[in-house]
């Protein structure tokens, strides 16, 4: 079984391509994919597994969000360090996703990175973010990796790869994925836990 | 008479067929300043210069070529594909179809049964919206919709087309 990305999206929520294409265009790469999607992501046929990424400004308003109906698995947006404590810190959530983007920190903090490894909640890389940014952003993103992955050495949470794809176009492959996670530090044990292991405990865990 | 290198001499290659996936054309010089712009930015010029890295055959029509390598430095040319996300500063994407140690195999393996595009006209509806067909390729459609909404989006993501399937219209 090779790289489940779970932090995907269609025409149903943000994306501009249909559930169908973006299956096809996966199943073209190797790779399976999970849509994030939301209420309106059921009954999308073809994908491995469904899910909803929620977007909350605040702890506050992830906590109404969370009380709502979410299909699948749940990733939340990370923003403040009071939501991303908040988001690893309830175990609904599978995985702290968008790290760096909007200009946030694109590193957690040791508080959140123990925190989630108690919880069991994944933290995300977003190889999509890393190939859209350019210049002093994408040092910024890069140097928020390394520090992730040395804060999950310690810690020992896990770090799942994943594109955030709101088009085929942003979609890659296994081997594609797993060279830029060896580039960044990754050993062959985490690139197999981002790509494969990380994902598929992530999605299984929205479904039970 | 001098005697040409023998083959267990010779540095070692690696052949790798891509396709560029992209909603406009794109030329072979902008995809190969694409290309070493990102394996420039991201390994270093230092470890760039080490790729031997050539761009030997592209069909912008298609968006198909191949490309040689050192073998020993295929996971970086790897990585460098896999971070071009813009191409002349329209949104693109690169799939690795295949690799080979010879120019043949690889072309017989992995660049034989490459879809071309061909024009569609129409209009067709999808999940209640509707669309006008732009083109096809193989079992994939690409249409420009009607909807403001999706059409600003497609605008914010730098894209032209929607991606269907011909599944999604029914055909």
């Amino acid at each position: 079984m090779g790289f489940l990305d779970i932090h995907t999206h269609s025409i149903r929520s943000s994306g501009t391509d249909s559930p169908l294409r973006m299956a096809a265009h996966a199943r073209r790469l190797g790779i399976e994919i999970g849509l994030c999607d939301g209420p309106r992501g059921d009954g999308a046929g073809d994908v491995a597994c469904h899910g909803t990424e929620l977007r909350p400004s605040g702890s506050r308003e992830l906590k109404r969000e969370l009380m709502k109906r979410n299909p699948g698995f749940i990733l939340v947006r990370a923003g403040s360090e009071a939501l991303n404590r908040a988001a690893v810190g309830d175990k609904r959530v599978g995985a702290l996703v968008d790290l760096g983007r909007n200009r946030t920190d694109a590193a957690i903090s040791p508080v959140v990175a123990r925190k989630a490894a108690e919880t069991g909640v994944a933290v995300e890389v977003n190889l999509g973010l890393l190939a859209s940014s350019r210049g002093f952003s994408r040092i910024r993103l890069i140097r928020g990796i390394k520090q992730t992955l040395e804060l999950k050495r310690k810690f020992g949470f896990t770090i799942i790869a994943a594109t955030g794809a709101q088009s085929h176009l942003d979609l890659r492959g296994w081997d594609t994925a797993a060279a830029i996670l060896r580039a960044l530090g990754f050993d062959d044990a985490e690139v197999d836990e981002a790509l494969r292991d990380g994902p598929r405990a992530v999605a299984e865990g929205g479904q039970g | 008479m001098r005697k040409g290198m023998k083959p267990s001499m010779r540095p070692r290659k690696r052949y790798v067929a891509f396709r560029v996936y992209c909603d406009d054309r794109i030329e072979k010089e902008e995809f190969i300043r694409s290309l070493w712009g990102e394996a420039t930015a991201f390994f270093g010029e230092e470890r760039a210069a080490e790729l031997n890295l050539w761009v030997m055959d592209y069909h912008p029509e298609t968006g198909t070529g191949f490309l040689v390598c050192r073998h020993d430095r295929l996971e970086v040319v790897r990585g460098a594909l896999g971070l071009v996300g813009r191409i002349g500063g329209r949104r693109a994407g690169i799939g690795v179809l295949g690799v080979s140690g010879t120019v043949k195999s690889l072309k017989r393996k992995f660049l034989n049964k490459v879809e071309k595009f061909k024009e569609e006209k129409g209009k067709i509806d999808f999940e209640g919206d509707a669309f006008n067909l732009v083109r096809s390729h193989g079992e994939f459609i690409d249409a420009v919709p009607e909807r403001d909404e999706l059409k600003a989006r497609l605008k914010e993501q730098n894209r032209r087309f929607i991606g269907l399937t011909r599944k999604d219209i029914g055909w």
